[in-house]
């Protein structure tokens, strides 16, 4: 894993210093820039596997670097983990759909962040894959869009054509938070009028359905929903 | 028998005359009556009149001097009053609109909507919104909290609207400006928490002991930095609060108390990082000045300035604290050669948890509530705190307090030996 690069982006020193040794024990090539400009260059001059990005920096903020990162092509696939202290889930939700795969909230445990950073690189990774994947498979949900099939525990589940949608856009990426925005532009692309909460019907509706499965399909209070790793 | 005869004629001809004198009498009085009671009924209504109009003055003073704006339209839309506040909200000239009708003079379409919807539906209704107040700044635009209400007459029929408007703008901003310092809070008290939990952490997940002793203590020094940290915090939180509560319980005077001993007890507590950097803090005092002040927290607030001053200048520079009256005021000023403050921060410094360096004032072990400290501190005293600066040069900050006017103050305000 050493040619895993990642670049840690945070103005707090010990912070910094203490996940920079975490990253650097799992074997990662760590780089660092504390300051959202500094991150910028370095990224544009040699872009990371990752970006660790703290959303609290002085004068350009972490959300202004992943606008930034996210609106150039050369960039815009480097997958990107918000570190952040707010309390507001405003910025978390604002981060998801600016494009950032991911958030841990402080103070966190290193260890889970590690799990969280492989989970992310292993997504990168498989959407690299050549050709759309056609079968997803997450922890007892398996989900055939050439069948339009959808099964829980083995047991073939009846859906609507939105609530298998979403369930598609859940499973595809599994531990990854989607936004109601994001699930509202995903399964109605775009046309309906749709509100934030005809999206919590609708997830409600596909627990039941999907039975003893259903829990693995997450409310992410204030933010969105996800389907839970296993 | 004639003289029997003309005596009975002479005497109901005189009964006659007195029926009749009696009679004009009786009209005479009546008719006096009458006008009488005519120059009452003139001076009724004219008194009414006065009253009517005293009435209608009454009400638009009552409705002119109010701060929320009121307009009132009748059953067909058409402009029947508007106070002073509404006009100056909506941008009418109050002459000119009356009796026109709403649609062509509200300009403001969400005013206009919710009375018409008020009129057909007789509904109260309420919102609020932003509105431009002409003559100030587009870019902070008023909000405007908007009620309507149907208009009845005595009969309970119904014969126009009426809506209020108010100004939240206020209100509004001190709320976003607690919510503000919660999310800061929550921000400045979870980053050391989150350093103190990562270093933990990383020491126990050492399970193969591969950790070598410079990392594990590095890690240790982590904890315990982030842990003053946090206590740093609270202290200056609980500061804040306990200053915000006297500023309740003080709202009457306070005893004028000596100035000199309160700036040697502040001086006393910077002096160990003073002497570190070797910055001698000079104090200069009139003996005999006093102020009205609670010591404790005007020493709390000289402790600030001084230990920023100390923090931001170079070693081997001078720190002065003088205090000298000036007017009505005895002022308190620390004045340091430091590196001085950007004018762009200037404005905003005295805001909670506002750094001018966030990664610096970390390092020098700041909260970002020492100046915010100060300030709540002068508005308990109904002073105030102001500030000079170059960079490059130093800074200035001042307290101002009301001096105790019982001649001491004031007279030693040109020549002040220097004390201590």
């Amino acid at each position: 894993m050493a040619d895993t690069s990642i670049l840690l982006v945070e103005d707090e020193r010990d912070l910094l210093e203490l996940l920079k040794y975490n990253l650097d024990r799992e074997g990662y090539a760590v780089r660092t820039a504390e300051t959202g400009e500094e991150a910028l260059k370095q990224v544009r001059s040699d872009p990371p596997d990752l970006i660790l990005l703290d959303l609290m920096l002085p004068a350009m903020d972490g959300l202004e670097v992943c606008r930034s990162l996210k609106s150039r092509d050369a960039t815009a696939d480097v997958p990107v983990i918000m570190l952040t202290a707010k309390g507001e889930e405003s910025d978390i939700v604002r981060g998801l759909e600016l494009g950032a795969d991911d958030y841990v909230t402080k103070p966190f445990s290193p260890r889970v962040l590690m799990a969280r950073i492989q989970a992310v690189l292993r997504r990168a990774e498989a959407m690299t894959v050549p050709g759309p994947t056609r079968v997803h498979e997450a922890g007892r949900v398996h989900v055939d869009l050439d069948r339009h099939e959808a099964s829980a525990d083995g047991q073939a589940v009846d859906l609507t054509a939105t609530e298998f949608k979403l369930l598609t856009l859940l499973v595809s990426k599994p531990g990854r938070v989607f936004t109601r925005q994001q699930i509202i532009e995903s399964i109605h692309e775009g046309f309906a009028a749709v509100t934030d909460r005809s999206v919590d019907v609708q997830v409600v509706a596909l627990r039941r359905k999907l039975g003893h499965a259903g829990k693995s399909i997450e409310t992410i209070r204030g933010v969105g929903y996800r389907f839970r790793e296993d | 028998m004639t003289t029997w005869v003309l005596s009975i004629l002479l005497a109901a001809a005189l009964i006659a005359l007195a029926v009749l004198a009696v009679a004009h009498r009786r009209q005479l009085r009546l008719l006096r009556t009458l006008r009488r009671s005519d120059q009452q009924l003139t001076t009724q209504l004219r008194q009414r009149l006065v009253s009517e109009s005293a009435r209608r003055n009454e009400l638009e003073a009552l409705l002119g001097s109010m701060a929320e704006g009121v307009v009132a339209v009748d059953s067909s839309g058409g402009l029947l009053n508007l106070n002073r506040a509404a006009a100056a909200m909506l941008r009418l000239d109050r002459n000119r609109t009356l009796g026109q009708p709403m649609q062509e003079n509200i300009r403001n379409s969400r005013v206009q909507e919710m009375l018409s919807t008020t009129l057909t539906e007789g509904a109260a209704l309420q919102d609020e919104f932003e509105l431009a107040i002409p003559g100030e700044s587009l870019d902070r635009p008023h909000v405007i909290q908007a009620q309507t209400a149907p208009l009845h007459d005595g009969d309970g029929e119904r014969i126009g609207a009426l809506a209020v408007l108010h100004d939240v703008t206020q209100v509004r901003r001190l709320e976003s400006v607690r919510r503000d310092f919660v999310a800061n809070v929550s921000h400045e008290v979870k980053t050391p928490v989150a350093a103190i939990k990562a270093a933990v952490e990383t020491l126990l997940d050492d399970h193969a002991g591969t950790m070598s002793r410079d990392d594990a203590v590095r890690f240790l020094r982590i904890v315990v930095r982030q842990a003053d940290r946090l206590d740093a915090i609270v202290e200056d939180l609980l500061a804040l609060a306990r200053i915000e509560q006297s500023e309740l319980a003080d709202a009457e005077g306070m005893e004028a108390e000596a100035v000199a001993p309160v700036l040697r007890s502040a001086v006393e507590t910077c002096q160990a990082k003073a002497d570190e950097k070797q910055i001698a803090v000079r104090i200069e005092c009139d003996p005999a000045l006093r102020a009205h002040m609670r010591t404790n927290l005007i020493e709390q607030a000289v402790v600030n300035l001084v230990d920023n001053a100390v923090k931001y200048s170079p070693e081997q520079t001078t720190v002065r604290v003088h205090a000298f009256t000036e007017g009505d005021d005895a002022v308190i000023a620390v004045t340091d050669q430091g590196r001085g403050i950007e004018p762009v921060h200037l404005e905003r410094i005295f805001e909670r948890f506002y750094r001018t360096d966030r990664a610096r004032s970390r390092m020098l072990g700041g909260t970002g509530l020492g100046l915010s400290i100060v300030k709540h501190v002068m508005e308990a005293h109904r002073g105030r705190v102001s500030v000079d600066s170059k960079p490059g040069t130093g800074s200035t900050f001042r307290l101002h307090l009301g001096a105790a006017s019982d001649g001491h103050a004031a007279a030693g305000s040109a020549a002040i030996p220097p004390a201590a």
